[in-house]
């Protein structure tokens, strides 16, 4: 496991040190020390070791104002090296700096960024727990900042040399870390007969795809390049002198209209063209159309990258929530994507676009009220079936009702004021009334009450 | 229970009181069977045909003439035997030699309710005279259209068991009956009961109407405006959907299934007093709706596999449409 912590560690640190990098030289002509502000990962990482055996709630308050004292630290060291510890002058001007940071990218905005990011990671690491998902997903990641990355230094004009060695040290760990994860999840063929030789073969592999990778980088050269784009031109003037030939030919069929009665043409000095070279280089506008597609490949690599990232968030909320006494979680199928849609919407409405997805039947808004009592039946339908009495698909809310009280007859009451309630609200246009809805959620919290007394101990077979 | 939750509009509330009021009335000559009471009341309420399948003795004659007696329609019984002809049910053209001319007799069918009785002892071409009068709820005897009275409904009677002599009903008719009903026999209080109210004299004769005529029509326009959730028109549709997918199945019903049912459950509500369909309305009636609508295949008929049971089948395997059901699965095989 400490391996694996190692390599999702180290991934992180090549992705980010060489945008780190670039992004140095762009703000700050490489004055910030990197190493340093990577420094940040292990001492969050460490930090929140530390701190794992208190509550969520009661880390964040301690890790911010650590990070902010860090920070600070560092921002002394770096910039304000001569200046006197006590004298508040620095500080003032790296607020001004902060301040401007929305305006222009200096060194200072670039190290709080950096060393919240980092922070951030070295958190998520000490809380995370290492899996084949978490390191599919850092790949995938951290593939779509490479991109990103060597898109932004095939563009500019900034040289890094730890880009590549960063990159093959990137993919290396990412191969070693999805293979040893597969293999401890027993989910591989490493745990079939070979396992013995399971170190063997993940070198082997390792070996195998870089000493392939090197390969192809060494005979793919330009000038290999050049060769097979000459070969393709050549092709391609072959097929056109064919074309003009037959459409020359096609014309000698039909006989050249005569000019009558025009002056004879003078003759012109004949100029001798320079034979023109073939060599096959994409126009402007080509280039920029592959530029622009490049370009919305790496946005959507990153888009999707977020999209994993956020639901994984999501999904570990939901984990510990739903592990919390008392707390209900309820999943929002397609919450997400409408909200977004919404936003879409707005969007094309500032714009003055019309939304061009008008089709598909729309359900009217639900009231808040009858939400609330559509609600709390979902909690008690998830309740009950955690308890052993589920529904069956085709019960309807009635003929549940009849199961519930067989289950639990003390509740009699409740299960059917309920019961009713929902059906009302779910199957009608009418709105229950403050009194009612009061009354559902009273019904509710007395039905858990009931349920979680210890001498009702029951055995219930759903005959559905 | 749904008087003490259910808010209702006036005009449910309207049909609940009249439903009860024939109920009651019903109840003075039939003993028992509230439930296949409803079922005609629903009928009625839904400008629908009713077919009344049992074996001979349990009623269904006298259900048919105690329904049309507590509504004061203008009530008229065909017996139906094998040399019945279509003339005999429509009317006739005939020549009056007094005034010279031709003049038009009306057949029973020109009523508003008709029970015809032992529908299955008339021949194919007789049956086939009642389909544009169930459907259209007109007749057309030698090229003349006669608009029949509101309202018009049929209570059909046949016995399952007896088959010679008897002709099937062809599913173009089957399907223009809205609900099938069984009567099933008394149990021995209710059997007890009969005996007791019939030894002396015919509850029947005495029985009177407590309905009018206008007051149908209206409770008919009032059970149109019951509110039926999205949801459940998606439910109605994949019951109606599964008996075609059904691999016991070889034809499934058809829209007007469908429709059937989307009306009869507004009706249903409205009985029960409530001014919205709830799944349970569906339920209860799509064995009496749908079951014989379809052709089941012949192996499942060998194996004594009822289209009552298919559509059980379908039932328990539709997801009702509430929280926690996810999708209306369309197939229920």
């Amino acid at each position: 496991m400490a391996l694996l912590y190692g390599i999702v560690a180290a991934m992180q640190v090549c992705w980010l040190g060489t945008a780190l990098d670039l992004a140095n030289q762009k703000a700050a002509d490489g004055f910030l020390s990197i190493l340093v502000v990577l420094g940040f990962y292990p001492l969050a990482f460490g930090f929140h070791r530390l701190l794992q055996v208190l509550p969520w709630s009661r880390v964040v308050l301690p890790s911010c104002i650590a990070w902010a004292v860090a920070m600070l630290l560092l921002a002394k060291i770096q910039f304000f090296n001569s200046v006197p510890l006590g004298d508040p002058l620095w500080l003032r001007n790296l607020w001004q700096a902060m301040a401007q940071m929305f305006h222009t990218f200096n060194p200072e905005g670039l190290m709080v960024v950096s060393s919240a990011i980092l922070w951030g990671l070295g958190w998520r690491l000490a809380y995370g727990r290492i899996h084949f998902a978490t390191l599919i997903t850092e790949f995938q990641f951290g593939l779509a900042i490479f991109l990103i990355v060597f898109f932004v230094h095939a563009q500019g004009d900034w040289k890094s040399s730890a880009l590549v060695p960063a990159a093959l040290i990137f993919f290396s760990l990412a191969l070693l870390g999805m293979s040893v994860s597969h293999a401890r999840e027993q989910n591989s063929w490493l745990s079939g007969p070979y396992k013995g030789l399971w170190f063997g073969f993940l070198l082997f592999s390792i070996a195998l795809i870089l000493t392939l990778g090197l390969l192809i980088s060494v005979a793919v050269n330009p000038s290999l390049l050049d060769f097979i784009l000459s070969l393709l031109a050549k092709a391609g003037q072959f097929i056109l002198e064919m074309i003009q030939i037959f459409f020359s030919f096609l014309n000698s069929f039909f006989s050249p209209p005569k000019p009558a009665g025009l002056p004879p043409s003078l003759r012109m000095p004949q100029i001798s063209r320079p034979p023109e070279e073939i060599f096959w280089v994409f126009s402007d506008s080509v280039r920029e159309v592959i530029r622009f597609i490049w370009g919305m490949g790496c946005l959507t690599l990153i888009l999707v990258a977020l999209w994993r990232i956020a639901g994984q968030v999501f999904n570990w909320l939901r984990r510990k929530l739903s592990g919390l006494e008392g707390a209900e979680v309820e999943p929002l199928p397609g919450a997400f994507r409408e909200d977004f849609w919404h936003l879409l919407r707005k969007i094309f409405l500032a714009l003055r676009i019309k939304w061009p997805f008008r089709g598909g039947r729309k359900s009217p808004p639900l009231l808040s009220e009858i939400e609330s009592v559509r609600r709390i039946y979902r909690q008690l339908l998830k309740w009950a079936a955690a308890k052993g009495c589920g529904r069956h698909i085709s019960q309807t809310p009635w003929e549940y009702l009849q199961t519930l009280l067989q289950w639990l007859p003390e509740g009699r009451w409740d299960f059917t004021f309920i019961t009713h309630q929902y059906v009302r609200a779910r199957y009608s246009l009418l709105v229950p009334t403050e009194k009612e809805l009061e009354q559902v959620g009273r019904s509710w919290q007395q039905l858990k009450q009931i349920r979680s007394k210890p001498a009702a101990k029951r055995t219930f077979k759903n005959r559905r | 229970m749904d008087q003490a939750f259910a808010a209702t509009a006036p005009e449910v509330w309207r049909v609940k009181e009249a439903a009860e009021r024939i109920l009651n009335n019903v109840n003075q000559v039939i003993v028992g069977k509230v439930e296949t009471i409803q079922l005609v009341l629903i009928a009625l309420l839904c400008e629908g045909h009713v077919l009344i399948e049992d074996v001979p003795g349990v009623g269904k004659t006298l259900l048919a003439k105690a329904m049309a007696k507590s509504m004061g329609c203008r009530f008229k019984r065909i017996q139906c035997t094998p040399d019945l002809l279509p003339s005999d049910v429509t009317g006739i053209n005939y020549f009056n030699q007094k005034t010279f001319a031709f003049e038009f007799r009306p057949g029973p069918i020109i009523a508003q309710i008709v029970l015809v009785d032992e529908i299955n002892r008339a021949m194919p071409r007789t049956q086939s005279s009642l389909l544009e009068c169930m459907q259209e709820q007109q007749i057309t005897v030698d090229l003349e259209t006669v608009l029949l009275p509101r309202p018009f409904m049929i209570l059909a009677t046949q016995n399952p068991i007896e088959l010679e002599g008897t002709f099937p009903l062809p599913e173009a008719q089957l399907d223009r009956f809205l609900l099938r009903v069984r009567m099933g026999y008394p149990d021995e209080g209710e059997e007890e009961a009969i005996l007791t109210r019939f030894h002396q004299s015919n509850p029947l004769d005495d029985l009177p109407s407590v309905l009018e005529v206008s007051e149908i029509l209206e409770l008919q326009k009032n059970c149109r405006q019951v509110y039926v959730e999205d949801s459940l028109h998606r439910y109605i549709t994949a019951l109606t959907r599964a008996t075609r997918t059904h691999d016991k199945i070889k034809l499934g019903t058809s829209p007007r299934a469908s429709l059937g049912l989307y009306i009869a459950s507004q009706a249903r509500a409205a009985i029960h007093g409530r001014n919205y369909v709830i799944p349970d309305d569906v339920k209860s009636l799509a064995i009496p709706i749908l079951a014989h609508r379809f052709i089941a295949k012949t192996e499942t008929r060998m194996k004594g596999q009822s289209q009552e049971d298919i559509i059980k089948e379908i039932l328990s395997a539709v997801p009702v449409p509430m929280e926690g059901t996810r999708r209306p699965a369309p197939s229920s095989s």
